[in-house]
């Protein structure tokens, strides 16, 4: 080839590639779920909102409604009031760092256990003792990234995506899509690009059937006003105390 | 001698390791876990197991309550005090309200 030809090829070939439209680097998914959960563990006090969907497959007792409507408000290291609304009822979980007290709505029964301890040591205790968490209370947890990554081996980046937001689609906010790959379950995690705070997760268990769960989060405030009401329990009129059951008394009790 | 006890204590730790993810692993987004803690029995005769439990049962596709256990309450009760506890009373059973996993359940009292 003569010189002639060859320096026109590469002439081109830059131009060419001039053209071409840049390759954004992609986001590193790792850190974008270190972000998210730095953001939510360094907020002192927040409050959110988030429908849930279970499969049926995955409801444990009565624990876990169907749909459910969940609003939480959190105030660091022990404070916790949490309402689940959903087909079956409504329950209204209020945690001081010192009681936890379980209100079912529907059928006016409440209980209450001494629970003298964080949320993280709520969680665990709770999940230990009782068989049940407090709605989300994951994502109250004061390390999110180390709960997320217990959870999942592996953190991909799978692109952007909108969520679907209201009438028209209005309101839909844009996020990056992390895959979470774990032994219990895979799980798509969305955070918003604005402010990268979790608006969506979808998790598919490795179970028989293949049930699913589908968090929806349609508010957060991490600067939310909070009063010490908003963690107190006052029984409503007529309720009835009632105990909470361990689940090794539940076996004790329960016939063969 | 020396490398016996670095065995040792390595097995110490990873037994230590082992339990820690036993407890860690019980819930997976807000469900409880596959096989680690399954505290149901019902029609198909699955058996309940703790967490330090043996003879580990895959959870079943739909749990259910233990026998002895009912989610409600037949209709027409009456609330009356038995054996120290409010109680439903119909058709000639008493059903002591409780709250176990989050939600009211009943557990027949004999």
């Amino acid at each position: 080839m003569k010189p002639s030809h060859s320096k026109s090829l590469l002439t081109i070939g830059l131009l060419a590639a001039s053209l071409l439209p840049v390759a954004a680097a992609e986001p590193n998914a790792d850190q974008l779920l270190h972000q998210m959960s730095d953001k939510l563990a360094a907020a002192r006090s927040f409050s959110f909102e988030a429908t849930r969907e279970t499969d049926p497959a995955l409801i444990e007792g009565q624990e876990l409604l169907g749909k459910a409507h969940i609003s939480a408000s959190v105030q660091r290291p022990d404070k916790l009031a949490a309402h689940a609304t959903g087909k079956d009822g409504a329950r209204r979980f209020i945690f001081d760092g010192h009681t936890l007290s379980l209100l079912d709505e529907k059928m006016n029964h409440y209980a209450t256990v001494p629970m003298h301890t964080s949320l993280d040591g709520l969680v665990e205790q709770l999940d230990e003792k009782y068989g049940f968490t407090p709605p989300l209370a994951e994502f109250a947890l004061s390390n999110p990234y180390a709960e997320f990554h217990r959870q999942a081996h592996t953190v991909t980046y799978l692109g952007r995506g909108k969520t679907k937001g209201g009438f028209l689609g209005l309101g839909g906010v844009e996020c990056h899509r992390l895959g979470l790959k774990g032994k219990e379950a895979d799980a798509e995690l969305w955070i918003a690009v604005s402010d990268l705070l979790p608006r969506k997760l979808v998790a598919t268990f490795h179970r028989e059937g293949n049930p699913h769960l589908n968090i929806e989060f349609s508010t957060w405030n991490l600067a939310a006003p909070v009063t010490a009401a908003a963690f107190t329990f006052t029984p409503p009129n007529g309720a009835e105390k009632i105990e909470m059951l361990t689940t090794d008394k539940m076996q004790a009790i329960a016939k063969p | 001698m020396k490398t016996k006890f670095y065995s040792i204590k390595a097995l110490l730790l990873a037994a230590a390791l082992l339990l820690t993810a036993s407890i860690a692993d019980a819930r997976v987004y807000g469900v409880a876990a596959g096989p680690q803690r399954a505290v149901v029995s019902g029609p198909r005769g699955v058996a309940a197991v703790g967490p330090n439990g043996a003879a580990a049962v895959r959870r079943p596709v739909a749990t259910t309550l233990p026998a002895g256990y009912r989610r409600s309450v037949p209709a027409g009760y009456r609330t009356v005090a038995y054996r120290g506890y409010n109680c439903r009373f119909v058709g000639g059973v008493y059903y002591r309200p409780v709250i176990y996993g989050g939600s009211t359940v009943y557990v027949v009292v004999s």
